[in-house]
């Protein structure tokens, strides 16, 4: 436990001497959470004005939408993107987080030091994880609390904390799908020799993963806390596997050119 | 726990291919607590081969090595920290302080940081290193990254330690401290296996050095190794490696 703490306090320490990074992760979620918000803050205005509200629903007609379907759509993409973003930016941080030891050349001296293969994924995963899961509860703890009160989307607020089975997906589903992803994107980097071919198979091969995970959660979300739970619980038994076949993996010789 | 004076290190009949390429082979040595084996020979001979195999860093492709009679990388496996290492290339987080990577390390080994910081100080101080100590290592010379990369090899307790071309990028003074502490540590127990192409500094410090091109090709013992150099090392290498 002791060399799990190290590994990811470190990685930690690395993480915020790179001030721009985390400022990216963050303006990202504050760059969707102001569009989106924007968005639902003038249908708000908007609804309380009924001749407006008619015009706008007259020219969506002539589009062949309604404002309904509109916020129906809305409504899942946010809350879909919002859910994504945790185990995207876990996965972009794991990455690289075990190749970032072989291109230092510290990775020699983490092997000999006495934390087992296991430790050493789990500890960088850890430490990738940190940023990510603060923004998550900071930003769309936040978001969702204030955008679901607004009267405009009752008759969604259960995609935006109204519902137990939001705050699971919320606390648990989301964190626990990051792990995952992020459990597979640590053994990337530690099998992969260099950045190009990491972040190759971490963009297309996890990057996907991770939309897929967004919109499960959020569609998950009106099938009730059982469906949540299970999923993240799921997530966490994929993570555990990944891992132990993962410190498999790279047990061979650590090395060799 | 290995005692001391016992083979901590024990090759039999060692060797290791990449491909089809034999870099060792035949190699059946010893190092024991309390001696400095050196290791010489050409560029490409196999010596960092040598030493990663004793690290359990590499798997032997033949026979077996051992280090406090388990096999080496099944010990590195195990994560048994009884291997301290010093190579070429330091080895530290660049967006770290000197001390931040120490107590990094150091925490491995369940070190406290202020454990480490007591032992880091004094070879800081001797290295003429504190100047840097609380640098980012990124901004540091790589001889003041090579001194931290010493200072964690020495502030660890393993029972074998291991150095690779240490003094590539070091001062003299530098490179005198690290053999000084060498000797100290092989003295006081442990056992020590030391690459480099300083022939004058393989007899000053060694108790045998080893010339490797393949495999062994020749041992040379030094009866005093704080006698003064008088060069059989250089004299035994031509002989060994000849015309390569």
């Amino acid at each position: 436990m002791r060399g799990i703490l190290q590994i990811a306090r470190t990685e930690v320490l690395e993480h915020r001497r790179q001030p721009w990074m985390l400022f990216i992760l963050a303006a990202n979620y504050a760059i969707w959470i102001c569009s989106f918000g924007a968005f639902f803050l003038v249908f708000e205005k908007m609804s309380s004005q009924p001749e407006a509200m008619a015009m706008v629903r007259q020219q969506m007609v002539g589009l062949g939408v309604t404002v309904e379907a509109t916020l129906q759509l809305a409504t899942s993409t946010f809350a879909s993107l919002l859910f994504t973003n945790l185990p995207l930016y876990v996965a972009i941080m794991s990455g690289t987080s075990v190749l970032h030891d072989r291109e230092c050349g510290t990775m020699p001296f983490l092997m000999l030091a006495p934390v087992t293969r296991r430790q050493l994924l789990v500890g960088k995963l850890a430490g990738a994880m940190a940023f990510p899961l603060a923004f998550h509860l900071l930003f769309v703890g936040t978001s969702s609390v204030l955008l679901g009160r607004l009267e405009l989307l009752a008759p969604y607020a259960h995609k935006f904390g109204a519902s137990p089975a939001w705050w699971v997906a919320f606390l648990l589903g989301a964190p626990c799908s990051a792990a995952f992803v992020g459990s597979l994107g640590t053994v990337i980097s530690a099998l992969s020799r260099d950045v190009r071919t990491a972040m190759q198979y971490t963009s297309f091969f996890i990057g996907l993963l991770s939309l897929g995970i967004g919109f499960v959660l959020v569609d998950g979300i009106s099938q009730g806390v059982v469906l949540q739970l299970a999923f993240a619980i799921g997530c966490m038994i994929a993570a555990a596997l990944t891992l132990l076949i993962g410190a498999q993996l790279i047990s061979e010789d650590v090395a060799s050119p | 726990m290995c005692p001391s004076a016992a083979p901590v290190v024990v090759m039999k009949g060692a060797g290791r291919s990449f491909g089809s390429r034999v870099v060792l082979s035949r190699l059946t040595l010893t190092v024991s607590g309390g001696e400095v084996v050196g290791v010489v020979g050409p560029n490409g001979g196999g010596k960092s081969t040598l030493l990663l195999l004793m690290a359990g860093l590499l798997r032997p492709t033949l026979g077996t090595v051992t280090v406090c009679g388990i096999e080496a990388h099944a010990l590195s496996l195990t994560a048994a920290g009884h291997v301290g290492l010093v190579t070429a290339r330091p080895g530290l987080y660049p967006l770290l302080t000197g001390r931040e990577n120490l107590r990094h390390f150091g925490g491995l080994f369940g070190l406290a940081p202020r454990e480490v910081d007591e032992r880091a100080e004094p070879l800081a101080r001797a290295l003429e290193l504190t100047s840097g100590f609380d640098e980012r290592v990124g901004r540091l010379s790589t001889g003041m990254q090579q001194k931290l990369s010493l200072i964690r090899a020495l502030l660890l307790s393993p029972k074998l330690l291991l150095f690779d071309e240490p003094t590539a990028n070091l001062d003299p003074l530098a490179s005198k401290v690290l053999y000084t502490e060498v000797r100290k540590r092989a003295d006081a127990g442990l056992a020590c296996a030391l690459v480099t192409h300083d022939l004058n500094a393989a007899e000053a410090v060694c108790d045998r050095v080893l010339i490797v091109d393949g495999t062994v090709k020749r041992e040379v013992a030094f009866a005093d190794h704080r006698a003064a150099p008088t060069g059989p090392l250089l004299a035994a290498w031509q002989e060994a490696i000849g015309a390569r």
